[in-house]
């Protein structure tokens, strides 16, 4: 019987926030959250299928600046404080809940949880989750590929080459410092693409890359197997792209599996919810409430009053979900036999932090749906570059601008307010461009500046940064981080006109952004573009 | 969530707050008004964050989501002032989606010297020239129309009326009969696709219509967001519409 091939596909992704001048930095919460709740348990996840022996196949994107973060020794030791700081809290709220059994059943049910968080990460794994997800490549049942080096959304770009080699280059640079060995794909931001783009990633050895639906069913010709069938670009890179039904089944805020009211809720927390006094030490100084984890509350429904959250219950829904999901891949399966020449290719790309971090059973389902796939014989989970392997032969086709943001173009990161930044951004790409060609071969202290440079023309272009603008949280940092990175390579580009340098503002801020420390000024020539 | 928030700021900071989200006469309000007021803009504001995004983008703000921002001003830390402007004067195009595009530019504040001491009073506008074909010079467009700026402007969103075309910008400067053209942009392309110039070819082919739908919608009948799926699919709709009536 043919079988219908499932690439899932997950993008892991932070963008690089590290503060060093600071004992404790609020944004640096985003990383521990995310190792906490979606990356190690993921791990636990893959780890316990390769011990029952489960066959899988996952595409994991790991992003540079996420791979620096989880490599750097300031943020191992802040997050181990940060867990040190939870588990505190825990046996706190233990103690405080023990005349109510539910609510202290949830209490110690997450301080075991940040316990064991902290043993597999001080212990089992030595603070190295880079090793780890080395060795789970290197046993072939999870495929590493890298996305642009800060994440920038590349399609606001296009007008400057160079800057799109720059930002894939110094991704490749990392993740071969990190793996060893070169990706063969390439998660596109957000799924951001441009006709045109398969040149420079062609030119960086990347054979493919994924997009959203519409940037295949909308382009220039008939694609023959629909998006159930990557396409190859007229330059031989070829384009998966992503199946929207079978996506939108997990990222429905109202109607996907995590707004279950069953499963626990993401925003009732107990560093909002508890007294200041109390919750003081373990939020941000000098007062600003944050999540602390410990979140006793299902979702339990639209308004009214929240029930506690019940892990078994919970537990059940997601085995229901799961054989749901499964159910639903058979069936899309079998109508799209009847469509396609051969057996479908859905492709189901997430981002990671989705498992864990807001939809906490996340991983738990993950499990449930891979372990169903191997059990059954209708589905057979596949890398797209096994699918390659089979099926070197894909329709030539070019694909079309698009993305999976909102209105599936760019208005998410260019719009009203966020649209000022972009002048500032290009302004200072044209001047990197310009600087290298006025100082094409530099070396030592002079090549130091224009390195921090580049730099921190990357650092500027992260995507995550107009986002964050456009969504209303953190505006405040984001629009920081913009100005100085802007402004920092403005004291560059100044000292170099004039001639001078500043060698202690230099080595200030070298240790501050202490990303791509390999990095070549070069990777912004023009020589590079063509 | 946000009324403890707030309820732990001093009235200062509430009227920073309130000054920050618009309200006109937060140092007039009282502690309890301040909160009130916030409370009711930010719960707006949150609206109209939510219904802007789709489901991707809405579960990806849930990763930053700490804190509220608005309380979070980091004391001490430096806002770096922005350069006012490059000097030179370019104009840049940036594709929005298939129908819009965001155009920015910058004047050299000494290419506007030259022009009041040569011509006196003068008017600038933005140009945009649509083509059939891309890298043609602009003489060769197909059409263009002019949209009057100020000299303060720096930047508008453009509507690209034809897909399937490239575009320019230019800035003009015109006095009476004079005019001149002081930059042009880059050149962007708005797509359109096969399929929305062979809509009755999708509808008349079932095949292709299931190909198309299954890529496009989810179990419950959403469409993907895309302004030119939606577009297409109202068109496969109103032609069913016909068909029924018929």
């Amino acid at each position: 019987m043919s079988k219908a091939k499932i690439g899932l596909v997950l993008h892991a992704h932070l963008p690089f926030v590290r503060h060093p001048e600071y004992p404790k930095f609020l944004e640096e919460n985003w990383f521990f959250e995310a190792v906490t709740e979606t990356y190690l348990p993921l791990i636990r996840m893959f780890n316990r299928l390769r011990r029952d022996e489960v066959p899988f196949r996952i595409t994991l994107s790991l992003s540079p600046t996420l791979m620096t973060m989880l490599a750097d020794n300031l943020l191992k030791e802040r997050y181990v404080a940060h867990l040190e700081r939870s588990i505190e809290l825990g046996m706190k709220e233990v103690e405080r809940t023990k005349g109510d059994p539910e609510l202290n059943r949830l209490a110690v049910f997450y301080l075991s949880f940040f316990e064991r968080t902290l043993f597999e990460y001080n212990d089992i794994y030595r603070r190295d989750l880079i090793k780890v997800f080395r060795d789970l490549e290197a046993v072939g049942s999870v495929s590493i590929i890298t996305t642009a080096a800060t994440h920038g959304f590349l399609p606001l770009y296009q007008e400057y080459p160079e800057a799109v080699q720059a930002q894939i280059e110094a991704a490749l640079m990392t993740h071969v410092t990190h793996f060893r060995s070169k990706p063969k794909g390439f998660w596109l931001p957000d799924c951001g693409y441009y006709p045109g783009l398969e040149h420079i990633l062609k030119r960086n050895d990347l054979g493919y890359f994924f997009t959203a639906s519409h940037g295949v069913v909308l382009a220039n010709h008939k694609a023959e197997r629909g998006i159930f069938a990557p396409v190859k670009c007229p330059n031989g890179v070829h384009a998966f792209a992503r199946s929207y039904e079978l996506s939108q089944a997990i990222w429905s805020e109202q109607d996907g599996y995590p707004a279950d009211y069953a499963y626990r809720d993401f925003y009732r927390d107990i560093g909002y919810d508890l007294d200041l006094e109390y919750i003081r030490p373990y939020i941000h100084e000098p007062q600003v409430r944050v999540f602390t984890g410990y979140k006793y509350y299902a979702i339990s429904g639209k308004k009214g009053e929240k029930r506690l959250y019940n892990p078994e219950a919970a537990a059940q829904r997601v085995a229901e979900h799961a054989r749901n999901f499964l159910y639903t891949l058979e069936r899309s399966s079998k109508r799209t036999t009847q469509l396609v020449d051969r057996e479908p290719y859905f492709v189901i790309p997430f981002d990671a932090e989705l498992f864990g971090h807001w939809w906490f059973e996340g991983p738990d389902w993950l499990e449930q749906v891979i372990r169903g796939m191997a059990s059954g014989d209708e589905l057979v989970m596949c890398n797209p570059g096994e699918y390659l392997q089979e099926y070197p032969d894909n329709q030539e086709l070019q694909p079309a601008f698009s993305s999976w943001g909102n209105d599936g173009y760019c208005s998410t990161w260019l719009d009203g307010s966020n649209d000022w930044i972009y002048r500032h951004i290009h302004g200072c790409i044209e001047r990197m461009i310009e600087l290298v060609d006025r100082f094409p071969n530099q070396d030592s202290l002079k090549k130091r500046f224009l390195d921090h440079a580049a730099r921190e023309v990357l650092l500027m272009m992260g995507s995550d940064w107009p986002f964050i603008i456009s969504n209303g949280t953190s505006m405040n940092y984001a629009e920081r981080r913009i100005r100085e990175h802007v402004h920092n390579f403005n004291i560059v580009y100044d000292n170099l006109c004039r001639n001078t340098v500043d060698t202690e503002w230099l080595t200030r801020t070298e240790k501050k952004y202490t990303i791509f420390p390999d990095i070549d000024y070069q990777i912004f020539s023009r020589h590079k573009r063509s | 969530m946000a009324d403890q928030h707030l309820d732990s700021m001093s009235v200062h900071r509430l009227r920073l707050i309130g000054k920050r989200l618009g309200i006109k006469d937060a140092q007039e309000l009282n502690r309890a008004e301040l909160i009130d007021t916030i409370e009711e803009i930010l719960e707006e504001r949150l609206d109209d964050r939510l219904s802007k995004n789709n489901e991707v983008m809405s579960l990806k703000g849930k990763k930053f989501d700490l804190f509220d921002d608005l309380c979070t001003e980091a004391v001490g830390e430096p806002i770096y002032d922005l350069p006012h402007s490059y000097a030179e004067t370019s104009v840049h195009m940036i594709l929005r989606d298939p129908y819009w595009a965001y155009v920015y530019w910058n004047i050299n504040p000494k290419d506007i010297e030259v022009i009041k001491e040569t011509r006196g009073t003068y008017s600038l506008v933005l140009r945009i020239h649509e083509f059939t074909h891309p890298r043609l010079p602009l003489s060769k467009c197909r059409k263009s129309f002019d949209i009057p700026i100020r000299e303060e402007d720096t930047s508008w969103y453009v509507n690209l009326l034809d897909l399937s075309r490239w575009y320019v910008a230019s800035l003009v400067a015109q006095a009476g009969t004079w005019s001149e053209t002081l930059c042009g942009s880059n050149e962007i392309y708005s797509p359109g696709g096969y399929w929305m110039e062979r809509i009755q070819e999708l509808k008349s082919d079932q095949r292709e219509l299931d190909l198309f739908h299954a890529a496009v919608t989810d179990l419950s009948g959403h469409e993907v967001d895309s302004v030119l799926v939606k577009s297409i699919m109202e068109e496969l709709g109103r032609q069913d519409d016909k068909e029924q009536q018929s």
